[in-house]
C-alpha cells in the first residue's frame, strides 16, 4: 500500500507540470483568438476517438519510439547524441540505395530494409563516434553538425545519384516490395509492431544484461567504473552506434511506411522530436513508449485543429517543449521539498 | 548568375567574400562571446539557438512596430536576458540537468517564434520587412585593398556589435570580476569559501550571455536581413557553441573563428552558383564540415572550465 502511494506521490509533480504547460498553451490559444477548451477537446477527440487519428498517432509514434530508445540509452549514459535526424536520413538513404534497385519478396525486403537502415544510421553515427572518442570533440556539437551536413547531402542524393529517371522531381524510385503492410485490425502499418518489439527487447536489455549495467554505470559515474580510458571510449563509441542504428531503422520505417520515396522531405524533424520523447520518458523504454504516443497524439490532434480552426500546429510544438521544461522543473522542486521534509523529520 | 572559375582568383572576388564573411560573422560572434562568459562561470547553455531566435523575433517585432532598429536591438537583448534568467533559474537554483534544459529551451524557442510569427505577421511567402540600417564607410580606411571593404564598409549595427565585443574583451582583460567569473567556473568550492556567491555569479553570467545571444539574433534580423521567418537563425546558435570550444574560451580566438566561419559561409553562397562538377549541396554543408574538422584538429587535450555543466552544491547544504 505504501509502495503504491509512493508511486502516486511521485507522479503528482509530473501530472501537475503537464497541466501547467497545457494551461500556458491555453493562454496562448486565447491570445490567438480561440477557445482553449474547444481546442483541447478537439485534440483529444481527433487523435484518440477517430480512426484516422488513431492511425496517424501510431504511424507517427513508431519512428519516435525507435529513435527515442536509441537516444534514451545514450542520455542515460550521458552520451548526448542529438543528431538523430541525420542518422535517420542516412538510414533511409541506405535502404533506398539497395531496395530501389532489387526487388526481393516482401518478408526478405522488409528484413533487409531494417538491417540496411540500421547500418546506414550507425555508419553516420560512427563519424560522430570517431570525432568524439578519438578527437575529443564535444558529443552534442559533433552529432548535431553532422545532422546539418546530412540534410544537404540528402537533397543531393535525391537529385543526382539515386534520382528516379522517370520523375521530374528530385526524388528516388519507390521502395517497392519493402513497403510496410498494414496491420489488419487497426489500419496502421506494422512499424508500430517493430516499435513495440524494440521496447520489450530494450527493456529486457537495460534491466538484465551486462550492456544495460554498463550503460547505467557509465552515466552514473564516468570516472569510477573504468580502470582505463580506452574502455570508456569503447563504450561511448558503442552507445553512439546503437543510437544511430535505431535512428536509421526509424528512417527505413518512415520511408517504407509513409513516404515510399526518399526526397528532400525525408528529413521531417522526427530526430529532434525524439529528444523530447526520450527526456520525457526518463530514458526508460516503457516511458519512451508512452511519451511518444502522448506527444504524437498531441500533434496529430493539433494538426486536425489547424485544419479546422487555422490555429498553427507550431503552438502545440511549443507546448511539447514547455511540458518538458515544466516536468523537469516540477520534479526538481519536488525533490528539493522531499529532501527538506526528510531533514525536518529526522 | 553563374560564377565562372576564372573569377575566383581575382582580388575583387576575395574582397567581396571577406566583406560578406565579416558581415555574416557578426551575429554568430556576438552570441559566441556571450556563451563564452556563461561557460566560464560553469554553465553550459545549449538553449543558445532558441535564445537567439527569440531575440531575433522580439527585435523584429519591436523594430516593425516602433520603426527603430536600435529599439529593436535593445528589445532583442532584453528578451535574451529574460530567457537566460529563466534558464538559470532551472539549472543554477533547481539544478536541473543543463543539457536537458538547454535542448528544451532551443526546441521551445524555435517553435514559439514560428507560432508567433504566423499569428502576428501571417505566413505569406513575402514576409513584412523592416528597413535595414545604412552602411557607414570610414573615410580613407575603406580604400585599403582587400581588408578596407570588409572592415570599414559595414552598416552601423555591425560596428555597434563589434564595439560591444571589443568592450567586453577589454573588460575581461583587466577586471576583478573576471577572476571571480573564472574562479566560479573552475573551482566553485574555493570561490564560495572566499565569499563569492557562486549561484549569483552564474545567474548573472547566464543572463548576460543570453542577452548577447538575443542581441546576436537581433543583429541578424534587424541589422542584416530586414525580415523574420521560421528557423531564421538556421543553426547559428549551435555554431556559436562550437566556436566557444574552437576559440578555447578566449575572446580573440572566438572572434577569429567567427570570421573564419562567416567567410566560409560567404564562399558557400557564391560557390553554389559555381560552374563546376562539384554539386552545390556540398557547399551548403561545407561550413559545418569545416567546423567539425577544425574542432577535430583543435579539441584534443583542450580543457574547458573545470566545473562546466556541473551544478554547485555546498557540502554543508542539505537541499
Amino acid at each position: 500500500m505504501s509502495f503504491l502511494s509512493a508511486h502516486v506521490r511521485n507522479a503528482v509533480p509530473t501530472v501537475l507540470a503537464i497541466f501547467a504547460a497545457l494551461v500556458i498553451g491555453g493562454v496562448l490559444i486565447v491570445w490567438a483568438g480561440d477557445n482553449p477548451l474547444t481546442v483541447y477537446r478537439m485534440i483529444i477527440s481527433e487523435s484518440m476517438f477517430e480512426t484516422s487519428g488513431w492511425r496517424d498517432t501510431f504511424t507517427r509514434s513508431s519512428p519516435l519510439i525507435l529513435i527515442g530508445l536509441g537516444l534514451g540509452v545514450g542520455f542515460r549514459a550521458s552520451v548526448w547524441n542529438i543528431g538523430a535526424e541525420g542518422q535517420l536520413v542516412a538510414g533511409a538513404v541506405a535502404a533506398i540505395a539497395v531496395l530501389g534497385v532489387v526487388e526481393p519478396p516482401a518478408v526478405i525486403a522488409i528484413a533487409m530494409g531494417l538491417v540496411l537502415g540500421a547500418i546506414g544510421g550507425a555508419l553516420w553515427a560512427a563519424i560522430a563516434a570517431v570525432l568524439v572518442t578519438r578527437y575529443e570533440v564535444n558529443d552534442v556539437i559533433a552529432t548535431l553538425l553532422l545532422a546539418f551536413t546530412a540534410v544537404p547531402l540528402l537533397n543531393w542524393v535525391a537529385r543526382e545519384p539515386l534520382k528516379d529517371p522517370e520523375s521530374f522531381l528530385p526524388q528516388t524510385r519507390v521502395i517497392g516490395s519493402a513497403e510496410l503492410p498494414d496491420l489488419p485490425w487497426i489500419e496502421t502499418h506494422i512499424g508500430i509492431l517493430f516499435a513495440v518489439v524494440a521496447v520489450i527487447v530494450m527493456a529486457w536489455i537495460m534491466r538484465a544484461t551486462r550492456f544495460g549495467f554498463v550503460v547505467r554505470a557509465h552515466g552514473a559515474n564516468r570516472t569510477a567504473v573504468y580502470a582505463n580510458e580506452s574502455r570508456r571510449s569503447f563504450v561511448t563509441f558503442g552507445i553512439l552506434l546503437v543510437g544511430g542504428g535505431f535512428a536509421g531503422m526509424a528512417g527505413y520505417v518512415v520511408l517504407a511506411g509513409e513516404q515510399l520515396r526518399v526526397s528532400g522531405g525525408t528529413a521531417t524533424g522526427f530526430g529532434f522530436t525524439a529528444i523530447i520523447v526520450a527526456i520525457l520518458g526518463r530514458n526508460s523504454p516503457i516511458g519512451i513508449f508512452f511519451s511518444a504516443i502522448g506527444l504524437s497524439a498531441l500533434l496529430v490532434g493539433a494538426e486536425a485543429a489547424q485544419r479546422q480552426t487555422g490555429l498553427p500546429v507550431t503552438l502545440m510544438q511549443s507546448v511539447q517543449s514547455l511540458i518538458v521544461v515544466c516536468v523537469i522543473a516540477g520534479n526538481a522542486i519536488a525533490e528539493r521539498r522531499g529532501r527538506l521534509t526528510k531533514v525536518i523529520v529526522s | 548568375m553563374i560564377l565562372a572559375q576564372s573569377e575566383i582568383v581575382t582580388v575583387a572576388f576575395w574582397t567581396a567574400v571577406l566583406a560578406s564573411g565579416v558581415r555574416l560573422s557578426v551575429s554568430v560572434g556576438t552570441a559566441a562571446i556571450g556563451e563564452m562568459i556563461t561557460e566560464r562561470a560553469g554553465v553550459l547553455n545549449l538553449g543558445l539557438e532558441g535564445t537567439m531566435i527569440i531575440g531575433a523575433f522580439t527585435a523584429f517585432a519591436t523594430a516593425f512596430e516602433t520603426g527603430s532598429v536600435w529599439v529593436g536591438l535593445g528589445a532583442g537583448a532584453l528578451a535574451g536576458a529574460v530567457v537566460g534568467l529563466l534558464f538559470a533559474l532551472l539549472v543554477v537554483y533547481l539544478r536541473v540537468d543543463q543539457v536537458v534544459a538547454g535542448l528544451s529551451v532551443t526546441l521551445f524557442g524555435l517553435a514559439i517564434t514560428s507560432f508567433l510569427n504566423t499569428e502576428i505577421y501571417g505566413d505569406s511567402p513575402i514576409p513584412p520587412r523592416v528597413p535595414t540600417p545604412s552602411t557607414f564607410n570610414v573615410p580613407l580606411l575603406e580604400d585599403i585593398p582587400l581588408i578596407g571593404e570588409p572592415l570599414f564598409q559595414q552598416n552601423r549595427v555591425a560596428y555597434f556589435a563589434a564595439a560591444v565585443i571589443v568592450v567586453i574583451a577589454l573588460f575581461l582583460r583587466s577586471s576583478y570580476s573576471t577572476i571571480v567569473l573564472d574562479a566560479v567556473g573552475e573551482a566553485p568550492e574555493s570561490a564560495d569559501a572566499a565569499g563569492h556567491g557562486v549561484s549569483f555569479t552564474r545567474l548573472v553570467a547566464t543572463a548576460f550571455g543570453s542577452a548577447m545571444a538575443g542581441l546576436g539574433g537581433a543583429v541578424l534580423v534587424v541589422g542584416q536581413l530586414g525580415f523574420f521567418n521560421s528557423n531564421v537563425t538556421a543553426g547559428r546558435g549551435w555554431v556559436a557553441l562550437a566556436l566557444v570550444i574552437f576559440g578555447r574560451w578566449k575572446p580573440g580566438l572566438i572572434v577569429a573563428g567567427a570570421v573564419l566561419f562567416g567567410t566560409l559561409d560567404a564562399l558557400q553562397f557564391r560557390f553554389q552558383t559555381l560552374d563546376s562538377a562539384i554539386p552545390f549541396e556540398f557547399f551548403i554543408a561545407l561550413p559545418f564540415i569545416v567546423t567539425l574538422v577544425a574542432l577535430a584538429a583543435g579539441s584534443r587535450g583542450v580543457r574547458g572550465p573545470s566545473a562546466l555543466g556541473t551544478p554547485f552544491r555546498r557540502s554543508t547544504e542539505t537541499n
